[in-house]
Order: structure tokens, then sequence, then C-alpha cells
């Protein structure tokens, strides 16, 4: 039955069987031998075996050692979309009965590979709930170990967060059944180079190889080609690889898909795996053909193997969906960003009591923003339904944001429901001792299950551990007591604890010490384990500006002492050096308890002024507008907007206002004062002013916008580039210019055209290529010889002033203007449009 | 010799090679002492690099070879499976009277050439982002691709030492002064099949998509960069 396969996996290339979908379609069924669905190719396991083990029998007889069940789609999705999902174990035992029976007439050493599908709705997307899939996949497992299934093959999976459920649920048959068949889990990467939900191969082999899978490999998608540097990621990770390519990328004809990959051209690839990647298991996906597996079998077959053992593994590695994160980073600390945590923040604790997921996403990017590593995720508060809160939060961070999360709760319906929602691998904050361990033994399951990493506090029957003999102690039997329950060394963080020091009680002036001490010890007994402290404690207390001081001070003493990750407020750590020295010392001195006694009073008396409340509320409107113009700020913008409606026409507003406005931005930056960044952030708050402004604009009838001076843009014929012109349209557009953006590689033509249909001011004209100069220059002769007037503005890096200046302008009749930038552009045409014979435009701005 | 391709490079390989300094003060025009430019550059970068995972922005490819090839004065003759191609260089008028064409020897050497490119996406969404009036965000998301470009050949230049064990030379990209000659790009990606990894050279000779870079690696431990 089964037992055999074992003993020679991993000794020998397994050469497994090709496409299913294909061989069926050639079986040129009617539609009736699908019922009572349409078109499911599971069903055909019960209503027409004998066309399944034909197909079985074709690949047996090319020389595969293993052929793979019928039953790709017998999970919960597809079915259910057939209207057959009661019908799920009847499938998946019915396929793998059948590729027994095959496998068993094929004689000793060929073996049954269970086909697990991923299923039409992915749990990242929201669309199915993780638990339910699982429990499905237990089911079809279950059915197929039943069934003679030899090996469980997990594949095609796009979605981590499913490819979880089922590694899960494929694990559970296997200890239920008592059937030691191996799990191996296949991705496809997309000829991008990333899952379909943007995930980087590494981060996969990070969250996959933590599951307790025995290998992992890729299928699908692409031909060979494009999967040799994502094998050799897997292969770095996990000690056994598969690889199953499709014949190729498809032609997409009207006959539908045409693989063209050749026979021979696919055993040549998969050989080149088996010998550079040590790849131990083959086949072949979309397009692949019993001729192809031959051509794979006298290439290959039972080809032996030499031992391998992976370098470089992913413990210590955790992952958000999108990239894999080091516990231990070069020169620095794991940042964790402890914002996201509903008792420590406010602002978190009311976006989640006014379901403001957004506002919670928000909070998590910002923080990303500012540095963080990781996301401390936490939700526990006082009258809320935690699991479901917990459950919502954590669907949206796995894939709105790109950090791995820390699922801070000790509350294992909390951790459970944080871990069904997130695909990458995550750590759990926390475990104790404080129950003797009864509590960490309920949760550990879940953490193990799920292969998350895990954060374990000095806290035991005694209470929180102070003194660092106490915490090493605590600290001692954790590491022993996880380490039994199957965790790495590498996967587990202790925190020893932090108190505050700074209220002035007596007896917490020596924890900081006494932290400092433990880390010391705590990493010289146990270098692989990673060490976390929640910085911001030790200040508490203190006014915020000297909490800054403290946090870093103590934060840096810490590394010193070998701390590898803190949980910290990334934007709120100064470096040493900028503090102030006398603050600084004092901080060090209460930390350390050594050193002048009055350290203490010394930061409890600084704290200064709190910072002057910006009278921005107070200022006036006009004044309120300016300066959000200036400052390139939007927030709130629409309020003061609509104050000053009230007193003010939109035509006042956006000619008196915020033009001058962004012509102070435009002086800046000729001073060299501001930088373009932020003239385009001034851009942005513009023409969010003149949208918000633009129905008030046109009821009132005043001065009609299309009414603007326009100007033709374009980068001439031959040159694709449009950076410039861009930045260009972006300034004029948003100083009272409408501009005609015509693109790249334009003709003289073009431009012309564009210029009469808008009675445009002016044609500006951009290129970076040296021979786009000599394009502009044809173009000055011909519009001459046409006799054009209109005034023609050159830009681009291959220009100079004196280029433009004495060679190009004489050519032309008209003005040529040189503009080095954007801005310079701006004043040649407010120039053009306030001369005289313009009088039809309005003034302009 | 042989040329290949590899597609969807993961981010995390080159990213460490991404020069910040030319990021933040070169493209985007930040000013500032060091820390002042890491101080305002490292959040932005954080957050674009976050969107661009998130929208899969980034799909890096590599079209490259080894060819043999050797020197003709001030030319270099590359062989390939169609026959040869011959480029011509410039050389330094006065001090050392360089020219990149001595940096490969008479006979019986072998010169890497590839095209690497970070996609497509970047243009895309960027037009998107400025449509949607994310001016700052598509300025410096153009930026930012360039950048990684950039990147990504100095990434592949370091494998391509790897893979011939030479830890020596220097790369050249056409178009700068050693090697002015645009038209041969042309050349250079038919012989390193850049066409299979979504790139082409228009008729002025640019790459597109825009965000690729080309290059000419010597592996002469000699061989610099220089202006003639």
């Amino acid at each position: 039955m089964s037992s055999g396969l074992r003993e020679v996996l991993g000794r020998e290339v397994i050469i497994a069987d090709g496409a299913m979908g294909t061989q069926i379609q050639a079986a040129r069924l009617r539609p009736e031998d699908f019922a009572p669905t349409e078109g499911c190719p599971e069903i055909l396991n019960v209503t027409k075996p004998q066309v399944i083990e034909e197909i079985h029998a074709e690949y047996l007889a090319a020389g595969v050692d293993a052929v793979t069940t019928n039953t790709f789609g017998a999970n919960l999705t597809a079915l259910a979309d057939h209207k057959i999902a009661d019908r799920l174990h009847e499938l998946a035992f019915a396929g793998a009965r059948l590729a027994r029976h095959s496998a068993d007439q094929a004689g000793p050493g060929h073996w049954v590979f269970g086909s697990m599908g991923p299923g039409t709705k992915l749990p990242s997307l929201g669309t199915v709930p993780f638990s339910a899939i699982r429990d499905a996949y237990q089911t079809q497992a279950t059915a197929m170990l039943d069934g003679g299934a030899d090996l469980l093959l997990i594949e095609t999976c796009q979605d981590l967060l499913q490819a979880k459920a089922a590694a899960i649920g494929a694990q559970r048959a296997v200890t239920a059944t008592g059937v030691a068949a191996p799990v191996i889990v296949q991705v496809t990467v997309e000829p991008t180079g990333t899952l379909l939900l943007g995930t980087e191969t590494r981060a996969a082999v990070t969250a996959l190889a933590a599951l307790g899978i025995d290998g992992m490999g890729l299928n699908c998608a692409t031909g060979p080609d494009a999967m040799g540097e994502h094998l050799r990621q897997v292969a770095a990770a996990l000690p056994l690889v598969s690889v199953m390519p499709n014949a190729g990328l498809p032609d997409m004809t009207d006959d539908g898909a045409i693989y063209r990959l050749a026979a021979e051209e696919l055993a040549q690839a998969l050989a080149q795996f088996v010998e550079e990647v040590g790849v131990a298991i083959v086949g072949g996906c979309c397009g692949t053909t019993p001729e192809h597996l031959a051509a794979v079998v006298r290439r290959l077959a039972h080809r032996p193997l030499p031992a391998r053992s992976p370098a470089d593994s992913t413990a210590g590695c955790v992952s958000s969906l999108y990239h894999a994160v080091s516990l231990r980073q070069d020169a620095t600390i794991l940042s964790i960003g402890e914002r996201t945590n509903a008792q420590g923040s406010k602002a978190f604790r009311e976006a989640i009591a006014a379901d403001d997921l957004d506002t919670c996403v928000a909070m998590a990017r910002e923080q990303a923003r500012n540095g963080a590593h990781v996301i401390d995720l936490s939700v526990d508060a006082v009258g809320r339904d935690g699991p479901a809160d917990m459950a919502r939060i954590a669907a949206r961070f796995n894939t709105e944001q790109t950090l791995p999360v820390m699922v801070d709760s000790t509350d294992p319906a909390t951790v459970e429901a944080a871990l069904e929602c997130l695909g990458g691998r995550a750590i759990v904050n926390s475990v104790n001792l404080e129950d003797g361990g009864v509590g960490l033994r309920a949760l550990a399951p879940v953490i193990r299950e799920h292969g998350a990493a895990v954060v374990a506090l000095t806290i035991d029957e005694e209470g929180q551990a102070r003194t660092a003999a106490q915490k090493v102690r605590v600290a001692d039997r954790l590491i022993e007591t996880l380490v039994e329950l199957g965790f790495d060394e590498r996967d587990i963080i202790i925190d020893p604890l932090t108190f505050p020091i700074a209220t002035g009680a007596e007896e917490t002036r020596r924890d900081g010490a006494e932290t400092l001490r433990a880390l010391q010890a705590i990493h010289a007994a146990h270098p692989a384990v990673g060490l976390m402290l929640g910085v911001s404690n030790v200040s508490f207390g203190l006014a915020p500006p000297v909490r800054v001081v403290l946090n870093s001070v103590f934060l840096f003493e810490a590394m010193a002492c070998g701390l590898s990750a803190a949980i910290i407020h990334p934007g709120r750590i100064t470096p040493l050096d900028r503090l102030d020295p006398a603050l600084r010392d004092a901080a060090r001195a209460l930390v350390w308890e050594q050193g002048p006694s009055d350290a203490l009073a010394v930061l409890l008396g600084a704290g200064g002024a709190s910072v002057a409340a910006s009278a921005q509320s107070t200022l006036p409107v006009a004044e309120r507008l300016r300066r959000r113009i200036i400052e390139g700020n939007k927030a709130g913008l629409a309020d003061d907007l609509e104050e000053a409606l009230r007193t003010l026409t939109a035509a006042v507003i956006v000619d008196d206002l915020l033009l001058p406005a962004m012509a102070e931005v435009g002086e800046q930056f000729g001073a060299g004062q501001t930088q373009l960044p932020f003239v385009l952030q001034s851009a942005e708050a513009m023409k969010a002013a003149v949208t918000h402004l633009e129905p008030h604009l046109a009821a009132a009838g005043s001065a009609d916008r299309r009414g603007q001076p326009g100007v033709v843009l374009a980068t001439v014929r031959g040159d694709v580039h449009d950076i410039g012109k861009d930045l260009v349209d972006i300034v004029l557009s948003n100083n009272g210019f409408t501009v005609h953006n015509l693109g790249i590689k334009q003709p003289l033509t073009s431009m012309l055209a564009a210029a009469q249909e808008h009675d445009a001011l002016a044609i500006g004209m951009s290129g970076l290529l040296v021979k786009s100069v000599e394009v502009m220059r044809e173009n000055l002769a011909e519009m001459n010889a046409r006799g054009l007037r209109i005034p023609v503005i050159l830009g681009g890096a291959a220009l100079t002033r004196r280029h433009v200046e004495e060679s190009l302008a004489p050519l032309y009749a008209g003005e040529v203007r040189y503009a080095k930038d954007a801005f310079e552009g701006l004043t040649i045409l407010r120039e053009l449009s306030s001369a005289p014979g313009n009088a039809a435009h309005d003034g302009g701005p | 010799m042989m040329a290949r391709r590899v597609r969807g490079i993961p981010l995390d390989d080159y990213l460490s090679h991404l020069d910040r300094r030319a990021l933040f003060a070169g493209r985007w025009g930040l000013r500032g002492s060091p820390e002042e430019l890491a101080e305002q550059g490292e959040p932005r970068l954080r957050e674009l690099l976050a969107e661009v995972r998130m929208q899969g922005i980034a799909q890096a490819g590599v079209a490259y070879g080894f060819f043999a090839a050797h020197a003709e004065g001030d030319s270099v003759i590359v062989q390939h499976e169609g026959g040869e191609v011959r480029w011509s260089f410039p050389r330094q008028l006065r001090d050392e009277r360089l020219c990149l064409a001595d940096f490969v020897r008479a006979e019986g050497d072998v010169i890497g050439l590839m095209v690497v490119s970070v996609g497509p996406a970047w243009g895309e969404v960027g037009a998107a982002w400025r449509e949607a009036g994310r001016f700052r965000d598509f300025f410096e998301l153009h930026g930012l691709g360039a950048a990684l470009a950039e990147a990504l050949a100095d990434h592949w230049h370091e494998r391509m030492r790897k893979e011939r064990g030479i830890d020596a030379g220097q790369s050249y990209s056409f178009g700068f002064p050693a090697c002015p000659d645009l038209s041969a790009r042309g050349d250079l990606a038919r012989l390193v099949g850049a066409d299979r990894i979504g790139v082409e050279i228009t008729d002025g000779h640019m790459l597109v998509p825009e965000h690729s870079v080309d290059a000419l690696v010597l592996f002469h431990p000699a061989a610099r960069l220089f202006s003639p």
C-alpha cells in the first residue's frame, strides 16, 4: 500500500504524471457523462471510472512512478460551484481508489499522489472562511488516504492562507488516520515572479516550511525556464523539492491554449533541475502528455539523488503575505510597531469601536512608513468580542499592509482567530508560566499548527519576575518547555519584562538594571533565542518629550546587552548623540541605578512646556488656505474651503488666494528653498481645492475655467521620455493653465492641429535625446516655412539655453524660448498671456 | 556561448543594491545633509515599497549572456550564433589615451552582455496615480523605478562575475562617454534576446519599458569608467 514511498523519497527521483485535464478532453465525453453537474471533472470518478483509469494506465505505460488522483477540484469551493459539495468524500475516495488500482496493476514501486487543488475562492480575499476549507481539506485527505494514496500533493497554491488551510487539513488527516503519508505543497509563481496575490518566493517558503510539511515545490503558470530561481529558494530551505511545470507558456488560439514545449525540452529542463537544484519529484502540469513524461522517464527514471541538507533554514524568519523578515536584523533591532494596540492607543481603540477599519489599516501603514519591521496587533478591550474584532482586523492587515504581524493576545480563541486570517508566518505574543504552564500548553498547539514563532514572558507561579536571577530562571524554564513542545530556539523570543522606573516608587528603582542584567545572562546561556522588550513601559509617567529620552537610552543600553527586538513607537526613538546630554546621562543613571541619585529628579523636572498648541485654527481662513497650499496639506481642506465660500466666490478663492500661494511655491523653488516633491505636494493640494470648488465655479458661470489660457505639450517624434513633460503639465495645470498633453513621439502635425483646435497660447516641445534637438530644429524650420507665429517653448536634458537662443531661435520668425524647468515655463507663459494681442485670454493668471 | 533569460527576480534580491543617495538627492531632488536626506527619504521609500509589493509593480527580468570576443584596434568583435558584430569605441585624445577595446584581449576573450528591466508597470501605475492627482507619488514612483533598474543591473553584474568566477572588471551602458553610440543597443538586445523579457528598442535606440538598463560587461582587471 503506502509505506514503501518514504524509503525511496529523496533517495531517487520520483517521476509523477502529466496533465489530467487535456487527457479528459481528448476522451471526447458527452455532457451527460458529467451529470448531475455541468463539466465537473471529479464526477467522472463515479460516472466514468474506466476513462480515468485508462488515463492513469497511459501515464504508467509511459513509465511514470506516480499517478495523481483526479481530485484537483474535490474540495469545498469547487464542488460547491457544481452544487455537489456533499459528495466531497465520495469523489475523493473514488479518485484515490481508481489511482490505487491502476498503480497496483503496474506493479510494486508505483505510487498514488492525492491531488488537492486550491478551489475557486481564496480566503485572503475574504470570500471563504479558513476553517471551512481546512475541515473540507481534512475530509478530502482522509478519503484519499483511506482510498490508498501514498502522498498528499497540495498544488497550484496562489494564496498562502489557502495553502496553510490545506496543509493543516492534510496533516490532521495524517494524524487521525495513522497513515504516515508525506505532505507536499506546490505554489504557482506567476511570470511576474510572485504568487498571484503578490507573495515573494522567500515569503512563501518561510510561511510554508514552518508548517512542518515534508516538501515544497512549484507547479503551473509557466514552463520550466521561469522556475529555476524560485526552485533554488525552495531548495535552500526544504529537504524535498518538487516541480511540475507547464509545457511552456501557451499560445492563445481560436482552438484554445496551445502549449509548445517539446517532450525532449521538458525532459532536459527537469534533468537540469535534478542535477543543479536537487529536485526529488518531477512531473508535468498543463499541456504535458504521456509523450512528454515518456521523455522524462528516459532521462531520469530511478536516478539516484545525493543526500541533501538545506543550508538556509527559515527558522528565525517570519513573513507577511508579501515578504519575509528575519527576527535577527543585522546591526539593529527588530522594530515592532506598538500603535495598533487597543490598550495602548486611544486612537486605535476608538477606530475599532467605530468599526473604522480603514483607520486601523492606515495606522499600520504609518508605522511601516516610520520603519517598523513587524506590527504588533492587539484588540483586547473590555466588553467587546475579541476574536471577532481580531478576525476582521487581521484579515485587513493580511492583504492591506506588508509587514508580518505579531498577534498580541494570550486568549487561545483570539490567537486562533488571527492566525486563521494571516497567510504569512506570524509571531504570537505571548505565553508564560503564571499557572504553571496550563495556559501555555493550551495555546502551544495552535501556535505550532500555524507554524508561528512565539514570545514568552518571564512570569511564573510567583508572578512577574523582578530580579535578574528570577528572570533567568523563568526564561530557562520557558525555553526548555517550548523546545520540548517542538519549537526551534530561533523561533522563541523571551521578554524579561519592562517596568516603569520613573514613577518615584522605591521598589521600582532597580527594575531597569535587573532587566538589563537578565538580558545579558539569558543571551549568554541561549544565544539563539531572541530577546524582546516593550520599551515604552520604562518611561510611564514622564512627560512625553522626556519619555523619548528614557525610551531611547533604555533601548540602546538593552541592545548592548543582547536585545534583538523591541516593541516601540518607530518614529519616536532618537539616536543618543542627538539627545540633550544632561537628560541622557540622567536617564542612563536611572536605568543602571548608578550615578547621581537625583537622576530621577532631573528627568521629572524636565518635560518642559508642552508644544504650544498650533494656533492654526485661529488664523483667518484666507491665511489657512494659503498655508495649506504652501505646505501641501490636504487634511481638512474641504472644511476650510466651505468656510471661505461663505464670504467669497469660488473664482476669487482660486484667483486671489490659491493661485498666488502656488506662485509663492514656485518662487521658493526657484530660490532653492523647497524641492520638487514638496512642490508636487502643493500641486496636489491645489488640485484637490480646485476639484472641490469645481461645482461652484461652473454654477456661477464665472471665469469659465475652460477659458483659461491653453498650452500644448508634447514629447517630440522619436522620443519616449515624458517625466519632465508630465511635471510641466502638473505645474502648469495647477497654476491656472489648461494643458493639452499629447504624449510622446508626437509629430509636428499633431502639435499644430492641437494648437489650432484649442487656440493655444504656446506649444511646448520636450525631448531627452540628442537626436530630439535635431527634430526640434526641423519642426521650427517647418513651422517657419508655413508662416506660423505661435510661440514655442523648448525643454529637455539635451538642450542648453545658449543652443536654443543662438542656434534654434533664429530658425523661426515667432518666439522661441528655453525653459530649464516647469517654473521657468510658467513664467514664460504668464508673460505670453499678458502680452498685448492676447487680450482674448482674459488677462490670464 | 549562451544567452539566458531570467524572469521574476525577487525584489529583495536586488533591493540592497539601491543607491539611496542617488534616489533621494539625484532623482527626487531632496536636499540636505545625509541624515536629513535619510530622514525625509526613508519613510517615503518604505511607503512606496509597500505599494510596490502590494500591487506587484516590480517585475524584474534579465536577458544576459557570455560571448566570445576579441579586440581589433578601437573595435570589439563579438561572436554569436548568427555571426559576429563589430562595435567601435572612441579613444581618449589625451591622459592615458584609453579606449574600451583596450580592455578586451586581441583573441580568445569573453565578454558579458545584459539587458535588465524592472517591468512596464511603473509607468502604467504612475500614469494612473497622476490622473488621480497623486502627483508626488507619481513623481517619486518614477524615480524609484529608475533607481531600482540600476540596482537590478548592479545585482546582475555581481551575479555574472560569480558565474564567471572573476571578481574584477567594469560594466558599461551604451550612451555613456566611453561607448556613446546608442545604435549598438539594437545588436546587444538581439544577442541576449531582450524581447523575451519584454524589452524592445525604439527607432531612437531607447529601451522600452523605460526602466530598463543595458550593459556591456568586461572582466579585465584594469577596466574602469573613463571619458574620451
